[in-house]
This record gives C-alpha cells, structure tokens and sequence, in this order.
C-alpha cells in the first residue's frame, strides 16, 4: 500500500444526497442521503455496501453524469459537471458497455481521440495498453466477439488510455480469471504509488481488503464507517504472534504462561497458504513447463 | 397439453402480453392510427356524395399501414431484444420448450394486434359516422371526439399519481372506453343532437371489413415474428412492407414472371394473397361482406399463418445464443 | 481538456466516424443501399404506365425518388432518434460523456455521421436513376424523333417564365388608390385588397379570345437559349359554354428579328396543351412575343386560355439535366439533415421509440403544411353547409390560432421539395437551393440543434 498518501482531496463531498423523482417531481427514491466523503491524492479508495446502498449513484455523481439534489462535491477541484475535469479522469464502469462493431484497436483510438491525443504519442500509448492488457493477439478482433473478462480488459485500458490523475473503477476484478485479478490489483497498487488517486466500488472484499488504502462502507445512502483498512480491521484487545514452531514443552509453558495472565488459553494454529496464491503458482508452473 | 404445459404457456403469454400492452410505443401506434381515422373526415369536403365511401377507405388503409408497424415492433419488442438482451437464456435454463416460447409469443403479439382491430373498427364506424352528408359536417360529432384523448389521458394521469401504476394501461384502457362510449353516443343521435334510431346514420359494413384486415394482419404478424429472431425492427417493417405491398399486386407480378405453371403456383403460395383481405373494392361496390367470405378467408389466414409459423419456428429452434 | 478548435474538431470527425463505421458493420448501410436498389430498379419494371417510352420515364422520375425521398426519411429519423436514445439505453454513451467530450460535441458527431451515411445513398440514388434513365432512354423501341421527344420533356432542365403583366402591381395599386378616393371601390376594402381584384379582373378580361379574335405573350428571355433544345409552351383553352369543339387556330412566333414561324394547332377546350417552340427561333432572342389567333367564328363567344389558373408557361431549356437532379438531389439532403437534427433532438429527451413517434408526428406535420397554410388562410377547418352561420367557439378559436401559429412555421419550409420539379423537368435554380441551404440545413437545423443540445445538457444518465 502506498504509505505516502497526501493530505491533499481529490474528490470532496458535503452533505452530498441524490433523490431521485417521478413524472410529477415527487420524490420516489432517496439514494444517497447527506454523505461526506474525503479521497486523498494517491490513495485507494473502496466504497463498499450492499446492493442498493448508493454507491453507483455515488460514483455517477463524481462523474458527473448524475446531478446532486443537494450538498456539494468537488473532483479536482472543480465541479464534475465540467467537462475539463474528466481529462484527468478515467472510468472503468461495471459492464463493458463498448461498441461491438469495433475491434480492440479502434475502440481505444476512438477513445484516444475524444481525449485530443494524437500522432506518435495516440499509436504509442494505445500499443503499450494492449499490450499490457494482453491483447495483442485479439486487437483486430471485434469487441462484440470478446469473452468478458477481455471486455473487461479493454474496459480498464480505456480508464487509463490519458494517464488519469484519478481512476474510478466498478467492479474491476468481475469476471476476471484469478491470475488476471492478481494483475489488476498489481497494476492498480504500481499506479496508486505513481500518486494516482483511484476509487474502487466492489464487493470482493477480500480484493478490496488487498489493496485499499481507506474505506467507506455504504448503506442505505449513508456513511456508516470509514477509515483505513488497518483500523478497521484492527480488534485492539488481540494479538497474532507468528513464530517458528517450538518443541512441544516450550509451547505448554508459554501458552500456561499466557492463559494466567489474560485468563483465556491462546489458540495455536499452524499458518499456510492463500487459495490464491496456490493457484497462482500452480497455473505459473504447468505454463512454464516444457 | 399438460396442466403444468398449460400453465408455463399461460405464463409466457401473459407476461409477454403485459410488456406489449406497457409499452409507450403501442400505445402511441394505437392511438395515433385511430386518430388519423377519425379525422379524416375533417379533409372530406365536396366529395360528390363519397364522403362516407373515402373515409372508410381512408381508415382500411391506416389500418393496414398502422398495423404493418405494430406487427413489426411488437415482434421485436418481444423476441428480438429479448434475445440481444439475453434474458431469454433465463428462459432457457428452465424447463420451457422453444415451441411453448415461439407460440406464447406470438399469441401474444395476437393479442395485441386483436386489440388494435378493435379500436380501429371503433375508430372507423366514427369516422363513417362523422363522415360530411350533404355538405353538413358535424360539429357536435367533432367536440365529442375532441374530449376522448382527454377521457383517455386524465384519468390514467391521475390514477398514475395517486398509486404510482402503469400510465399506459390505464390510458390505453381508458381510450378504448372514451371510444366505444363515442359510439354509441354518436350511433344515437343526428348532427343536430336529436334523438335517432340506433345505428341508423352508422355504416356497419366497416365491422367484418376490419376484422378481415386483422387475419391479414395476423398473418404479417406470424412473418414479423419469424424475422424477428434475426433481424432489427427497422428492417423487419421494411420487408413487411414490402411483403403487404407484394401481395396487394400480387395478381399483376404473377403476370410479370414467365409463363410456367409451376413457377407461377410457387410465387401464389409463398406470397399471401393480401387482395383477399382488402374489403375497399367490395364496400365500394355496395356490398358488405358475407360470413362465407370471411371464413374463407379466415381459413386461409389460419393456414398461411400456420405455416409461417412453422418455417419460423425452424428457423429458431437450432439458434444459438 | 484543451479547448482548441482543433481538439473540438478531432473529436467531432471522431464521432461522426464512429457513426458511419457503426453504420457500416452493423450492415445497416448495405442493407439500405440493398432495398433503394431493389426498390429503384424494381418498381419501374413492376409499373410499366402508359408503355411509351414518356410514360416510363416519367414512372422512374415520380416513382422511384418519391421512393427514395420516403424510404431515407423514414430511416434518418429511426437511425437519427435511436443515435442517441438507444446507446443512453445500452449505457454505451457513458463511457463516452465520462471523457473530456462536450454534449454538443457529441451531438454534432452523430448528427454529421447521419449526413454524411445520406449523402452517401443519395449519391447511390442519383446514379441509379441517371443510369436507369438513359438505359431505358437508349435501349426503347421508339424513333429516333420519339426519343428526342422524350428527352426534351422530361430529361432538360427547363425554366419556367411567365408573360409580362400589361399592368404592374404598381399600377394596379394606383388605381385602386384612385378608386378608393373617388368613393367607387367596394365597401370595406382596404387599398391591397382592391389592387389585387383589380389584378384579377384585369387577368380575366385579358384571356379573353372573341370568335376570330388574337392573343398576344410576350416573354422575356433573360437568359439567351443556345438553341440546341426546344422550347415549350403549356396552355390550356377553356370554354364559355359546356363544348368540346375543336378549336383551330394558328401561333405566330415573333422575336425581336421578326415574324419567326407560323404554326397552325387544333385544340379542344378542357385538355392540357404543349407547344414545341424550336431552338432555332429562340436562339440569342430576348424575347418571345407568342401570338394566338383563332381562326373560327362561330364557335363559342369566349374563351379563356390559362394553364391552372396562371397565364400560359413557357418552358425553355436552362441547364443539363445531370446537374439539376444534383441540386434536386442536395435539397433532399438539406431536408435529410433537418431531419436528422430532429431526430436526435427527440433522442436527446425521450426513449427510442417514443422519440421516433414523436419524430414522425412532426415530419407528418411538415408535410401537411399546405393544408396547414390552407387552413391558416382561410379561417375554417372543416367546411359548413352554405348558407349556415360559421360559429366560432372557444375550441374553433384555439385550434385556428394553432393552425396559424404552425404555419408561421412552415411558411419557409413550402415550396423546398424539389421532387414535383424534377418530375416535371423544371429547372431547380442555384436559388432554390440556396434557399433550402439556409432554412432546412441552415436555420432550422440549427434552431432544433440548440434544443436538442440544451435538452441533452439537462439530461442525467442515472
């Protein structure tokens, strides 16, 4: 995690609340109700909650696609709604929704022109992203073709076609293969020490918990915690000693030891591997075999 | 057909036939064919006594036109973005057969058309009504047949606000009530607002000559479905268009073709002979039209829609999705 | 974001591309350009019209670009009202807006993709017709003078001139200035409206043609004729009296060098009549007296010559053909482009198929607004029993001033279809053109793309 995280707000929220009305102008849907929110510079930030609880509206009104009923946000210092702003901005949403008569190539140059790149610089950087997506072999095909987790590869190359001082991902590990997650997350941390800002909205918690740096977690349209990981994960009462195992007296008397200074015998359990990571080494293997 | 059989087809139907019903799109179709109906006659002037005879004509052929369009839409609206949206594989992963899905489709397109055939009959026997005679418009006639979108569009607006239901529904309902209650209102008194016999100033020929534009319009029904598997609504109206307009002068293309018998049999069968189901040279003549020619042209539609049905269901019985 | 025209341009060209390649492989464009060329091909050979070779091709020039007119209308406005409604829909758009992108940006992309896929099928339209046209011109069975015939009525461009008015406007408002002074103008009527009875009356008393007696045209040439091509001269004689007599008389050509040619002609009253005025005689002329001289003298006492109402029209050639159903072809496109601007303006507000209704809805009413105008003018919408009171509620009152209020805004728009001109061979001047450039593709494309933009501005993507 990125230790050096600045003081400074990229995405600053007040009092922010959303409802949503029918045809005659009355309130039907209360979405998002009086939240503030502080993301820093360089920091990952996970909006968590369950389905419902605000957090799409959330990141729609950053985008400024959806307009505040009340309160005020600022993205970089200005309004959302400008458009300058979303040229330092980059959105990976939760469905691919690209245009699925264009091949991998196309869509990204598209999108390098809607951000006024072009020349060398435009061909350059959208080769480096295929390439780190690793889609090379499938550029020329279309994207209607795509598996989803290609999609969602060319969702994420597309976030990050103009070097975006601020990253807002939906769902960005969904429906990726675990060695692709494994990337991702790696990509997502080498950025966020480049002093990117990112803002992830997920529900793998255990990728949310890999990677974020704070947290929010939403529900009904509400901030009912927010802090960093470590804090809130951290139960200040106990303790997790990681030691080589001793020989079995040792282990007695110190657990006797322990059991009459706090009142309750400690559990021992030996530590092992992640699922992950035994995949991960175990796909790594059978590939670099002969 | 198993009472579980039955009840998944029930099911489908229904549900089916709901979302067409709540589109916006069938009702501004619905209400838009019968408008162009009923005003009509505000264009008929000085027609030499053929008033009544242009504006039954005029509503055959916006029925026709109308109908051609919701045909078209309604098979995509159900089958087409059902299978781009891919909530057909929900479908799918239940233990529903394709031809108990193909079929509750299209009898709910049927349901559909069945209603706009209605209405238009409805809005035809107005605009026969309203038709000028003698050089007098009805201007009573017209006041009323302003109120009906009102009838139609206030009470659905304010059952909408007050319970939050569907709008269109409502509306949809409330317009085929404003019209048939416009009917009647009509069908009993003259231009004057004086007490007639019932009926007595309505030409009720148009009835059979709608309903027998409805089996031509379910059987353009039964097409659009088979289309609608593979293709786009814009293009699936465009060849059934094309189709209406083919079988209209399908007499005069079968002229067209060489002289071979078996070639000539091939074309009849393949086009529908949608001549049989245009009524406007019929009523023109004076004539109203027999049970004995609408049920053979009923059979007919029956079975040119049975097959069309059969080729479509072919055709999506092996897709994949 | 940088803000330069060049950045805003790159991203315009960027969506207008993205419009027409998403046209292109979705099979869109191929299967249009497959149905205007079953349907241009096709219905000159299903409708065959009269067999002679002006009979068909009159069939191709009425047919076949009504066709066309129709067919791209109707699908400009599902294409124009679907560019933006349907990909709000998908959610494509979002991850367009969430880029530096100004609404109208994207609107102006989608809107000059949309133009640029019609003038596309209308290049396609005009090659076939021109290539159907002069096959059926070349491969007919007819002689070599029916052939000409045919050509010089329907495949020249011809400007349409009218004969010098004996009394001005001017005049005529003098004298009815004059007559309103001297207390002899009818009750009520204010100088305007005394001039043009006065016209009127002065147009009927000039059509007259007494047993034996002579009328004279004069019309200017402005433009001088080449003299390759003939000139036509459409008339129509009426009868006082219900006959069908023939009528014999004889046309006396007179330019500027003299008596140029004398023809004798037969007509019957009632029917439409065409007279062929050659090249030759209207060569360098300036002008063209033309002179009817009835030979008869007991047929009926008058007789009136007019072609629907209007003094006799002269056509004379003006221009190739190819470049009049050019222009022809760029007025359709102005109207193209307006409607594509209508199109995305109801896209911007309402779901597809609700904005195609109500895309639809206004193109009917465009085309209706001669009825519209009709309605306006005259004060009525339906037409009561004579001799009846025309009663005028509140509603009468309301739907005229609507009527008037809609034809305020159809004025400019009447007279720009270009169709009945092509159809009759008429020249569509660099005016014309001009003129549907400036309101359709112009103003009113422009009026409707603010709307359309301010909606889009306004619009969320929740």
């Amino acid at each position: 995690m990125n230790d050096e995280i600045n003081t400074e707000c990229v995405i600053e929220a007040r009092g922010l609340t959303k409802v949503f009305r029918d045809f005659w102008g009355r309130p039907k849907v209360l979405a998002v109700n009086g939240i503030n929110l502080d993301v820093r510079r360089g920091e990952i930030f996970g909006l968590l909650g369950p389905n419902g609880s605000g957090k799409s509206t959330t990141i729609k009104m950053i985008l400024g696609l959806l307009h505040p009923s009340s309160g005020q946000l600022s993205v970089l210092g200005q309004s959302p709604r400008t458009v300058s702003v979303k040229s330092r901005m980059g959105f990976m949403p939760e469905e691919s929704y690209l245009y699925k008569y264009l091949t991998a190539d196309e869509i990204l140059n598209f999108y390098a022109n809607l951000y006024g790149m072009s020349g060398p610089h435009k061909t350059e950087r959208v080769n480096t992203l295929i390439e780190q997506m690793g889609l090379s072999k499938a550029r020329d095909r279309r994207v209607g073709e795509f598996s989803k987790g290609m999609a969602r590869r060319i969702g994420l190359a597309q976030a990050l076609l103009n070097d975006p001082d601020l990253i807002l991902l939906d769902e960005p590990t969904s429906g990726l293969d675990p060695i692709g997650c494994r990337e991702v997350k790696d990509l997502l941390l080498a950025l966020a020490r480049q002093g990117k800002t990112i803002l992830i909205c997920s529900h793998h918690l255990s990728d949310m918990q890999d990677i974020c740096s704070r947290v929010a977690i939403l529900l009904q349209g509400e901030v009912c915690a927010t802090g960093s990981v470590q804090e809130l994960l951290a139960t200040p009462d106990t303790l997790k000693l990681t030691l080589r195992a001793p020989s079995q007296t040792t282990l007695t008397a110190v657990l006797d030891l322990l059991e009459r200074e706090t009142g309750t015998r400690p559990q021992v359990d030996h530590t092992g591997r992640t699922l992950e990571s035994v995949y991960i080494e175990t796909v790594s293997q059978r590939k670099s075999a002969p | 057909m198993s009472k579980a059989s039955a009840r998944q087809f029930l099911a489908l139907t229904g549900l089916a036939a709901t979302e067409l019903f709540r589109q916006p799109a069938s009702f501004l179709l619905i209400l838009s064919s019968n408008a162009c109906t009923i005003l009509t006659p505000l264009a008929l002037s000085f027609q030499l006594g053929q008033e009544t005879h242009l504006a039954l004509d005029s509503s055959l052929a916006f029925e026709f036109m109308f109908g051609i369009i919701l045909a078209g839409y309604a098979a995509c609206a159900t089958l087409h973005n059902e299978c781009q949206s891919g909530t057909i594989l929900i479908v799918f992963s239940k233990p529903v057969s394709r031809l108990m899905f193909f079929l509750a489709k299209y009898l709910a397109i049927a349901l559909l058309i069945l209603f706009f055939v209605f209405c238009s009959g409805a809005a035809s026997l107005l605009a026969g009504r309203l038709s000028p005679r003698n050089f007098e418009f009805d201007a009573l006639g017209l006041r009323l047949l302003l109120a009906i979108p009102l009838v139609a569009i206030i009470p659905a607006a304010l059952i909408n606000y007050f319970t939050r239901r569907s709008f269109i529904v409502y509306a949809l309902m409330g317009f085929t009530l404003a019209l048939v209650a416009t009917v009647t209102a009509l069908g009993m008194m003259n231009g004057e607002g004086h007490r007639v016999a019932f009926g007595s100033l309505i030409d009720w020929r148009i009835l059979p000559a709608c309903a027998l534009e409805g089996i031509a319009l379910l059987i353009l029904a039964a097409i659009a479905l088979t289309l609608a598997s593979r293709l786009t609504t814009p293009t699936t109206i465009a060849i059934l268009a094309v189709v209406l307009f083919s079988g209209l002068i399908s007499d005069h293309l079968i002229t067209l073709l060489p002289s071979s018998e078996t070639l000539r049999f091939g074309v009849r069968m393949i086009l529908p002979d949608i001549q049989a189901f245009w009524p406007a040279d019929r009523l023109a003549g004076g004539e109203s039209l027999s049970v004995s020619v609408i049920a053979h042209a009923a059979a007919y539609g029956v079975a040119y829609a049975c097959g069309i049905l059969c080729l479509g269901y072919a055709a999506f019985r092996n897709r994949q999705f | 974001m940088s803000t330069h025209p060049g950045k805003s341009l790159t991203r315009i060209s960027a969506l207008a591309g993205l419009t027409v390649r998403d046209a292109v492989r979705s099979r869109l464009l191929v299967s249009l350009g497959g149905i205007l060329i079953i349907g241009l091909i096709g219905l000159p050979l299903l409708i065959s019209g009269d067999n002679t070779l002006s009979g068909r091709l009159q069939v191709i020039l009425n047919y076949t670009l009504n066709f066309a007119v129709t067919m791209l209308s109707i699908v400009t406005l599902w294409t124009a009202c679907g560019g933006v409604s349907s990909e709000i829909q998908d959610r494509r758009l979002y991850l367009v807006l969430t880029k530096p992108v100004h609404r109208h940006e994207l609107w102006l992309g989608k809107w000059l993709g949309i133009v640029a896929l019609n003038a596309l099928l209308l290049t396609l339209t005009g090659f076939i017709i021109g290539v159907m046209t002069w096959h059926t011109l070349l491969t007919s069975p007819e002689s070599e003078t029916g052939k000409r015939q045919a050509r010089e009525q329907f495949l020249l461009a011809r400007q349409s001139l009218f004969p010098e008015s004996p009394v001005s406007t001017q005049q005529a408002l003098s004298s009815a200035g004059a007559l309103l002074k001297s207390g002899r103008a009818p009750a009520g009527m204010d100088a305007a409206q005394v001039a043009t009875e006065l016209m009127k009356e002065l147009k009927s008393a000039r059509f007259v043609i007494a047993p034996t007696g002579t009328i004279r045209f004069t019309y200017p040439l402005l433009t001088p004729c080449t003299g390759v091509n003939d000139g036509i001269l459409k008339y129509r004689i009426e009868s006082s009296r219900p006959e069908r007599n023939p009528i014999p008389a004889q046309w006396e050509i007179q330019t500027a060098a003299g008596i140029a040619l004398h023809l004798s002609v037969t007509n019957y009253p009632g029917l439409p009549n065409r007279l062929l005025i050659p090249g030759s005689v209207m060569r360098g002329a300036q002008f063209l007296t033309l002179s009817y001289h009835r030979l008869d003298s007991s047929s009926p006492a008058t007789l009136f010559m007019a072609q629907n109402g209007q003094e006799p029209e002269l056509l004379i050639p003006s221009g190739s053909w190819a470049m009049n159903l050019g222009r022809g072809l760029l007025m359709i496109l102005c109207r193209l482009a307006f409607l594509s601007a209508l199109g995305l303006t109801a896209g911007c507000l309402l779901s597809t198929p609700v904005a195609v209704f109500v895309a639809f809805f206004m193109m009917v009413l465009l085309a209706l607004s001669g009825y519209v105008e009709s309605v306006a003018t005259s004060g009525v919408f339906y037409i009561p029993h004579e001799g009846a009171a025309l009663s005028k509620t509140w509603l009468d009152k309301v739907v005229l001033g609507q009527f008037k209020g809609l034809n305020r805004l159809t004025q400019p728009l009447l007279h720009l279809d270009p169709v009945p001109l092509l159809e009759e061979g008429r020249r569509i001047s660099w005016l014309l053109t001009a003129h549907a450039l400036a309101w359709l593709a112009g103003l009113y494309t422009a009026v409707t793309a603010v709307i359309g933009i301010f909606l889009f501005n306004r619009r969320e993507m929740g």
